[in-house]
């Protein structure tokens, strides 16, 4: 069996050299497809890791009038917090509010001159709510809205996270759509392909093949160094794969962050985290495609 | 050792290439099948080692009914059957070692065994010293021997050889019938298939002469009558 094994090995490999041009070719395609294939994947997942990013970033201000007192503020707290949905109410009182404006500012001479010129604190107070879910916010503004405290509040400010999560969501969707018909056309150039190349090895063989059904070598034994060829050329083209995915995202890393500034996310970063996985998907692509092509050229052409 | 009872073939197209064939071959015999060309000898060689199966009758090889054998077991019976093919000659880029070597590789022998074996067979065929020749550096009957040392690889019961002698000249000829003889002599039961007469005359062996995918004739000592 090992000794099988080895010979098969050994017979792939020299295959693979003595028909270098067209295993490059093979290889080549095969890498197209799997690189689109994670690209769309990739994205889809990059895409939900911002969007959860930026989700987190999502809160609703409540800004009070000047006359309205912290006990009052703290009942309105109080409030919020059982309305359903609601994850989070964080009370900034006017002393945090002015401390966190300096903290802000403090490269800016000029307005922490202006401050200082002012003897009164002009920052209201504030409410700040986060919701459990994107999608809960709207309820929980109405439920607050109908509530007595409503009289109290001076303005609302929303975050505009809401378009940018809007944006990011319509790009990736947009992208995995013309992606997923990209990656469909290169499975099946690359099916089509590795049948091809599988065949011409066949018939390049066809005489050792021949004598060897004749002299009794086993169904696998005759198959064996074809679909081994074919996992040989799975192998080569996800380890090329992931080097090509790594370094493209080493280089794309910077702009991707200098584009999502303010979020804590690096692409190369979640990469390396799931490399083992990553490369056990590509494996996965590699390897499938490439064994399921050459089994239909096998028992095509392999009958006895 | 091989018996035919009642075989027929037809081929896909309607072809019929063997009708009613019934005969038995007992074992270490030599038996010569001939016939004009297109009479169905190949056909019935190639039904022998399961290439083709027959469409009606049974085929019996060492007890064993290869009738309707299933693909998984026919390695088993070709270890059993060596062949001397026409369309099946030597590997251009192996040595004459390394062309015997293969069949043994490819049936999954351990080097210990090929080293043993491929001696011993081009010993039998008289080409110690040609081992690390390759095929293109031989005469056509050396290139003979070595398909025949080939098919001897298994220590087969039975050689089945269709038209070894094909290509040959007449010296030629003869001399690879002789070895044929002598694989007989050293207990294989021979099938010979051929359709040249000086031959089979000359052997003075039994002979089964094919005609029309039937049989015209079954000698114990024949002669090739056509
Ligand atoms: N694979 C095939 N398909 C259809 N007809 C065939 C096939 N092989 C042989 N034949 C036909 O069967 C007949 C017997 O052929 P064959 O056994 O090769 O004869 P021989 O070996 O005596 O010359 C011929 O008419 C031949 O054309
Ligand atoms: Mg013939």
């Amino acid at each position: 069996m090992i000794l099988a094994l080895a010979r098969a090995t050994k017979f792939a490999i020299q295959n693979f050299w003595r028909n270098l041009w067209l295993s490059i070719i093979t290889v080549f395609i095969l890498v197209l497809t799997t690189m689109s294939i994670t690209l769309v994947v990739g994205m889809n997942v990059i895409g939900q890791q911002i969007i959860s990013a930026v989700e987190q970033k999502v809160d609703v201000d409540l800004y009070f009038y000047d006359n309205v007192s912290e006990e009052q503020i703290l009942q309105a707290q109080k409030y919020t917090q059982t309305i359903e949905g609601v994850a989070d109410v964080i009370y900034i009182s006017k002393t945090d509010a002015l401390a966190k404006f300096r903290e802000s500012h403090k490269d800016d001479p000029s307005i922490i001159a202006a401050l200082d010129e002012l003897d009164e604190n002009v920052l209201p107070a504030s409410l700040t709510i986060r919701a459990k879910d994107i999608e809960k916010y709207p309820g929980i503004i109405e439920a607050f809205q109908k509530s007595n405290f409503n009289t109290l509040i001076d303005r609302t400010d929303y975050s505009d996270n809401q378009d940018i999560i809007n944006g990011i969501t319509q790009i990736t969707q947009r992208a995995y759509q013309i992606g997923m018909g990209v990656s469909i056309i290169f499975v099946i150039i690359a099916i089509i392909v590795i049948f091809n190349t599988i065949r011409i090895t066949i018939y390049s063989h066809r005489e050792e093949v021949g004598i060897m059904k004749l002299v009794g070598a086993t169904n696998w034994f005759v198959r064996g160094p074809f679909i081994l060829e074919s996992v040989l050329i799975g192998l080569i083209s996800a380890f090329i794969t992931t080097l090509l995915f790594g370094t493209l995202l080493y280089f794309s890393d910077a702009t991707v962050r200098a584009f999502f500034s303010g979020y804590d996310f690096s692409i190369f970063v979640y990469f390396q985290k799931h490399l083992l996985s990553f490369v056990l998907a590509e494996l996965a692509i590699g390897v499938v495609l490439s064994v399921v092509s050459s089994m239909v050229a096998i028992n095509r052409h392999l009958k006895t | 050792m091989i018996t035919f009872e009642h075989v027929s073939k037809v081929y896909p197209d309607g072809t019929v290439a063997a009708a009613d064939l019934d005969f038995a071959i007992e074992p270490g015999e030599f038996v010569s099948i001939v016939g004009q060309s297109g009479a169905g000898k190949t056909t019935i060689a190639r039904m022998i080692i399961a290439e083709e199966k027959p469409t009606e009758g049974k085929i019996i090889i060492g007890g064993w009914d290869i009738s309707h054998i299933a693909a998984s077991e026919i390695p088993v019976l070709r270890r059993q059957i060596g062949v001397v093919f026409q369309d099946f000659k030597l590997l251009k880029r192996k040595t004459v070692a390394e062309n015997i070597s293969f069949a043994l590789e490819v049936c999954g022998a351990k080097r210990k065994k090929i080293n043993k074996i491929v001696p011993q067979v081009l010993k039998i065929v008289g080409l110690e010293k040609k081992t690390n020749k390759f095929p293109d550096h031989l005469s056509g009957g050396e290139q003979q021997r070595v398909v025949i040392a080939r098919a001897l690889v298994h220590r087969p019961k039975i050689l089945v050889a269709d038209e070894p002698t094909g290509n040959l000249d007449t010296i030629t000829a003869h001399e690879i019938i002789d070895l044929l003889l002598k694989i007989n002599v050293l207990g294989t039961t021979v099938v010979l298939v051929t359709h040249n007469p000086e031959i089979v005359n000359e052997i003075n062996k039994r002979v089964i002469t094919v005609d029309n995918g039937t049989i015209s004739s079954n000698r114990k000592k024949g002669k090739y009558t056509l």
